[in-house]
């Protein structure tokens, strides 16, 4: 066995010969010959009429193959095993299926789509390939914990306290700037951005946030940085200029050549952001929960994912239970939380709710995504909630208009109830923050 | 096989298999003057039948055509029977019976050519010196442009199969293409040096069930052929592998096809899928007293007491031993005799042959089939054999006959105890002749058996289309019970058949009241549940369940509420206690005669499966995985809830049955599976599921009132796994106006389900 369990590697190559670009993640690489017979049935495939797009093996192991542009072929392979990265079956197949959708979209972020689709000099390729790395390999290890964009393709974000001043400091900034497109970004997540930022197509809102993390952990204080957008920009790069306000907290703004850096950061920063030291910190001090404190959740609230459906924008939190008997069963980890609710988040949209993304899905895409969708086609009803009671904790998906809420619950809550607890954790959020 | 038609039919058709004429027991080779028209449908006449006959080399399967002489000389013996009650006109032969002879197959094969499907059973170890063109196929189904496109592309298969197992450390067991429009699943199985593909439309069977289907096949075959290797590997299998794939493809493809000329409705594919996926037999509990009898009548047969029929009589040693047989009445198992996983070979074979449906649908005149079987369990040389115990090497067959709605499969072992048998043994008339005379004596039965399939259901089912503001609207019924759309159904069902012998006030002594709360629109608003199961425990709720049977006038008195949930917020009766003990369903077909009219209504009330005022069922399924059996709904009992939004309801359920059961499968060991060497997928990411629910939204079709929003309705589809006391799977579709907890409703539906 080449590939050990749970690990996920990615390979990359020309869709027209076959030429290796990079290969990313797990320890042991996969061998060459390997890498071409996997690319080679792919290309056989594609000369006889039938495009081969995934494959399953026994202990859960996938093979998910897709080419971009006619030029760059992306091949995710997963170990599977047994509590591994993401399980079987369906659901590791959407995960692998994102990474590459993510993967190809990160190099067209660094790259542009020029460079990508028209190879001339593959080594020079090889070389420009290695900047898209570090944020290539956050995706493959799914980092950081807590960040489930790159899934949902719903920008995470947090709920400050006080949006109303944070979003017009944000608007004043951007403005300044001579730009329409500028964001604030406290612990990774999005807690206010101008109106245009948010026409954004949801990947690249979740893209130039992962981006901006990226850049925020490198730990310098400010940074200009060229990015094409995928979907609205990908031959003409803008900058993104990115100032740390606090550690924690980042602005940023897309804007073309005007203003310097420098300007940015010694005339605008100071100006805007200064007098909102205080309320930055109130907005930090949401943490990792994202929700401002006048939400209050109900106690048996393990975690939850809520999407709103027409922003794309989601808030997600995992919390310590308080009330918890050291007699009751123990309660998964943090980290297995988190694992489970993307699990949950998988396995509703791919067997009952459509994950329909109005904007910004180009026909290819589409094509893919019905075939991840078959089996909800087949409903002749509209499924509108789901539930799983397994050893662990019992989950609960809900679907409405607007929303889509992910909520994981201690075993110990008696199942008819789970439905009231979900409806009411969605009705205590948005009543308290309007999300 | 051996099937012979019912009298009514004119062309009658012979299908030999395994030893070729020789062995067809003269008497059953048709009625004296019956003209032989065709072998293989070649025609022959006097002229030409010698070089015909010798055109058949030695043991093979043909096919006789054969014509009463009535039809033959044109219907000239005035005398002759048959042409007496073919006066009535007979009944159109279905497409499946057809299919079943192997007529049509190619026309029924060209009408789904365009949608791309096949089997291959490739050789993975290939002599390079000599290659030749295609020689690692060892078998292909069908030859067709779509399947061509596969075939083509079956490097891919092989290389995959070849390089993946080295890399994630397991086989191989699906891939997914896409040929032009059409998403096509693959589903492998890799058998020592060669590799079964079977590749499917994605929108006939979903990823999720592909194993389960290829692993029945594969099952089907061992069962059949003793190995995948003995059936592909010789040259002379393969105009019945063709039939074998071409009823397989069609089943899954367009099974609406084989039903044309039936009146059963067309199945839907997902309760195909699921149904047929279930390693268990759908079941028909009958009442006690007709049970034991059909149980005695088995038992007598299987103690191979033949009388001066049997071998000991003339001093012989024994051909077979019995194992054991199991008896279907219209497609429902009523007794089994045989070993769950004998049960399931054998079910296997029924199934895949469509000899259950074959039964329900139309009388049988005779049906004998007659062929070696390797029963897996067997094979695999039994799960738990005591120390100093061994299954004894014997030869097994598989003896079918079916007479009417009535069919009996029994296991035969040749060797063991048994005499051997030698070369390829084809039926032996004693053994025939007795089970014709069991299935004789077991017609006394029927009408038993009848009674208890026209009894009206229980547990009591709702039609989805009552819930439906929509349709109360529609039937226009008087003001006063508008308000609950299964009042008013009701009221209006009960107007034309209020002369009935039951007649008397349906609704008890309480007035007519609407019934709890239904809104508009009931869907999904915040604590609907609560809300729900609380107005209906109000104590003495102006309550009445609603039933399937209207017409039949049954009592619907005053529910009893102790057994309703205790209001208090969405308690859906964790801890109810029945008020009385409840009677076991099953039994109520008959125990109601003995009873008087009082207790009758008593028992009606408690039949309901579900809580609350209402009786809010639709539908459900409840799998015994020890016996191998099933229980749902009857075919009658869910034709008669016919309306608009019920059959899309049940196909939805089945639908989202097949999601539910997937996750069940994922989370339990191997060897809990139906195929219990097959591959399987992977680790379960969210852990071993015990219950799993889907809450659905319907609204009426061609909702055109432009000022009122549609009218919603929403319902529960549950499953629900349960490993004590034993293990069950329950999978249960009900309105969303009270909470249930299905393990209860399991344990209310099961109570008293035993052989």
């Amino acid at each position: 066995m080449m590939l050990q369990d749970g690990s996920t590697q990615l390979l990359c190559l020309t869709a027209s010969s076959g030429v290796p670009l990079f290969t990313r993640g797990a320890a042991k690489q996969l061998p060459f010959s390997v890498i071409g017979s996997l690319n080679g049935v792919h290309m056989f495939g594609g000369g006889q009429g039938v495009v081969l797009s995934c494959c399953e093996t026994e202990g859960g192991g996938k093979v998910v193959w897709r080419v971009f542009r006619d030029s760059v072929m992306l091949i995710a392979v997963g170990g599977g095993g047994h509590g591994g990265a993401g399980g079987g079956g369906k659901e590791e197949e959407v995960r692998l299926q994102r990474l590459l959708e993510n993967v190809w979209n990160c190099m067209v972020l660094v790259l542009g789509q020029e460079e990508l689709a028209n190879i001339r000099n593959v080594e020079r390729l090889k070389r420009d390939l290695r900047s898209c790395f570090n944020l290539i390999d956050q995706l493959l290890e799914e980092r950081p914990e807590g960040i489930l964009g790159n899934l949902t393709h719903c920008a995470d974000s947090l709920l400050p306290p006080n949006p109303a001043l944070l979003k017009e400091a944000v608007d004043g900034f951007a403005q300044a700037a001579d730009s329409e497109f500028g964001c604030l970004v406290v612990h990774g997540r999005v807690a206010a951005a101008t109106e245009k930022w948010w026409r954004l197509a949801p990947q690249e809102v979740v893209l130039l946030s992962a981006l901006t993390r990226s850049l925020s952990a490198s730990g310098s204080a400010s940074c200009d940085y060229p990015v094409f957008l995928p979907h609205g920009s990908p031959t003409v790069a803008h900058r993104l200029l990115r100032f740390q306000l606090l550690p924690g907290a980042d602005v940023c703004v897309l804007c073309g050549p005007t203003p310097s850096l420098h300007r940015a950061e010694s005339g605008l920063v100071g100006r805007f952001w200064s007098p909102l030291v205080e309320t930055l910190r109130d907005c930090l001090a949401v943490g990792e929960r994202c929700l401002p404190a006048s939400v209050s959740l109900r106690p048996d609230v393990l975690a939850l994912l809520l999407i709103n459906r027409e922003t794309r924008r989601s808030v997600s939190c995992v919390r310590t239970p308080t009330r918890h008997l050291p007699t009751d069963p123990p309660l998964p980890s943090k980290a297995r939380c988190w694992e489970l609710l993307k699990l949950l988040y998988i396995f509703s949209t791919t067997h009952y709710f459509s994950q329909e993304e109005t904007l910004c899905v180009s026909p290819e895409e589409r094509a893919q995504r019905v075939n991840t969708e078959d089996f909800v086609l087949g409903f002749s009803h509209q499924p509108i909630q789901c539930y799983l009671v397994t050893e662990e904790c019992k989950s609960y998906g809900l679907q409405t208009a607007q929303h889509q809420l992910f909520l994981l619950i201690p075993p110990s809550v008696p199942t008819f109830a789970l439905r009231t607890v979900a409806t009411q954790t969605l009705s205590d959020i948005v009543a308290a923050t309007g999300f | 096989m051996y099937i012979k038609e019912t009298p009514y039919e004119p062309g009658r058709h012979l299908r030999s298999a395994d030893s070729g004429l020789r062995v067809v027991p003269r008497a059953r080779l048709g009625t004296k003057g019956d003209v032989l028209v065709a072998v293989d449908d070649v025609d022959v006449t006097t002229e030409n039948i010698e070089r015909v006959l010798s055109c058949i080399p030695g043991p093979t399967q043909v096919r006789l055509t054969l014509e009463t002489a009535a039809q033959a000389d044109g219907g000239g013996s005035a005398g002759d029977a048959s042409s007496a009650r073919r006066t009535k006109s007979p009944p159109p032969v279905s497409q499946l019976v057809r299919l079943l002879w192997g007529e049509d197959t190619a026309e029924l094969q060209m009408s789904i050519g365009h949608i791309p499907h096949v089997v291959m059973y490739l050789s993975l170890k290939l002599d390079s010196a000599s290659p030749q063109e295609e020689e690692e196929i060892l078998y292909q189904y069908p030859v067709s442009e779509a399947s061509s496109q596969l075939k083509g592309v079956r490097g891919i298969f092989l290389t995959l199969c070849d390089m993946l197992e080295n890399v994630t450390g397991g086989k191989i067991c699906s891939s997914s293409l896409v040929l032009g429009k059409h998403l096509v699943h693959v589903g492998y199985w890799k058998d020592s040096n060669n590799l079964l593909v079977i590749g499917l439309p994605a929108e006939r069977v979903p990823l999720l069930y592909l194993q389960t289907v290829v692993g029945d096949v594969v099952r089907t075959l061992k069962v059949m052929y003793g190995s995948l290797d003995s059936a592909f590997c010789k040259a002379d299998h393969a105009p019945r592998l063709d039939h074998f794939f071409c009823l397989f493809f069609q089943q899954l493809i367009q099974p609406a096809r084989l039903r044309d000329g039936s009146s059963a409705p067309a199945p839907d594919i997902s309760g195909t899928l699921f149904l047929d996926g279930l390693p268990a037999v759908r079941w028909l509990t009958l009442p006690p007293e007709i049970k034991m009898e059909v149980d005695t009548v088995l038992s007598d047969f299987e103690s191979s007491d033949f009388g001066e029929m049997s071998e000991d009589f003339f001093g012989l040693r024994r051909l077979y031993v019995i194992l054991g047989s199991c008896l279907f009445y219209k497609s429902y198992l009523i007794a089994n005799h045989l070993p769950k996983e004998d049960l399931l070979d054998v079910c296997l074979y029924c199934q895949h042959y469509c000899l259950l449906p074959l039964a329900s649908e139309q009388r049988v005149g005779q049906l004998v089939i007659w062929r070696e079987v390797f029963p897996q369990q067997r094979a695999s040389g039994g799960g738990d054999t005591a120390p100093g115990y061994s299954q004894p090497q014997g030869r097994h067959f598989l003896l079918i006959v079916g007479l009417r709605h009535f069919m009996q499969c029994v296991l035969l072992e040749a060797g063991g105890c048994a005499s051997p048998a030698l070369g390829s043994p084809g039926p032996d008339c004693v053994y025939v002749d007795q089970v014709k005379a069991t299935l004789l004596q077991l017609e006394a039965l029927e009408a038993g058996i009848k009674e208890r399939l026209n009894a009206p259901p229980a547990p009591c089912l709702s039609c989805a289309d009552w819930f439906l503001p929509a349709a109360a609207a529609r039937d226009r019924l008087d003001g006063r019970a508008s308000s609950s759309p299964v009042f008013s159904k009701l009221a209006g069902a009960v107007k034309g058949s209020s002369s009935g012998p039951r007649g008397r006030s349906l609704f008890g002594e309480k007035s007519r009241r609407s019934s709890p709360q239904r809104s508009l629109s009931d869907s999904g608003s915040e604590g609907q549940m609560d809300a729900g199961s609380g107005s209906g425990s109000s104590s003495m709720a102006p309550g009445f369940s609603p039933h399937s049977t209207p017409d039949s006038a049954r009592k619907l008195g005053p529910r009893r509420d102790s057994l309703g949930s205790d209001g208090s917020g969405g308690g859906g009766g964790l801890f109810k206690i029945p008020r009385m003990k409840h009677p076991n369903p099953f039994y109520l077909g008959t125990l109601k005669k003995t009873l008087t009219e009082r207790e009758t209504e008593e028992m009606y009330n408690t039949m309901k499966l579900t809580s609350g005022a209402e009786n809010t069922l639709f539908h459900y399924v409840l799998m015994e995985a020890v016996q191998g059996i099933f229980i749902a709904p009857t075919h009658r009992e869910v034709a008669q809830l016919s309306g608009s939004i019920h059959p899309q309801l049940i196909r939805n359920f089945h639908h989202c049955c097949l999601s539910i059961r997937a996750a069940f499968q994922q989370s339990l060991p191997a060897r809990g599976r139906r195929a219990a060497d097959g591959p399987r997928g992977g680790g379960w990411g969210l852990g071993p599921v015990k219950e799993h629910g889907v809450l659905f939204q319907c609204k009426p079709e061609n909702w055109t009132d432009q000022r009122k929003p549609a009218p919603t309705m929403t319902y529960w589809v549950i499953g629900r796994m349960l490993l004590e006391p034993v293990p069950q799977e329950f999978y249960v579709c009900f309105h969303d106006s009270v909470a249930e907890v299905p393990v209860e409703m399991a344990f209310r539906l099961s109570f008293g389900l035993a052989l």
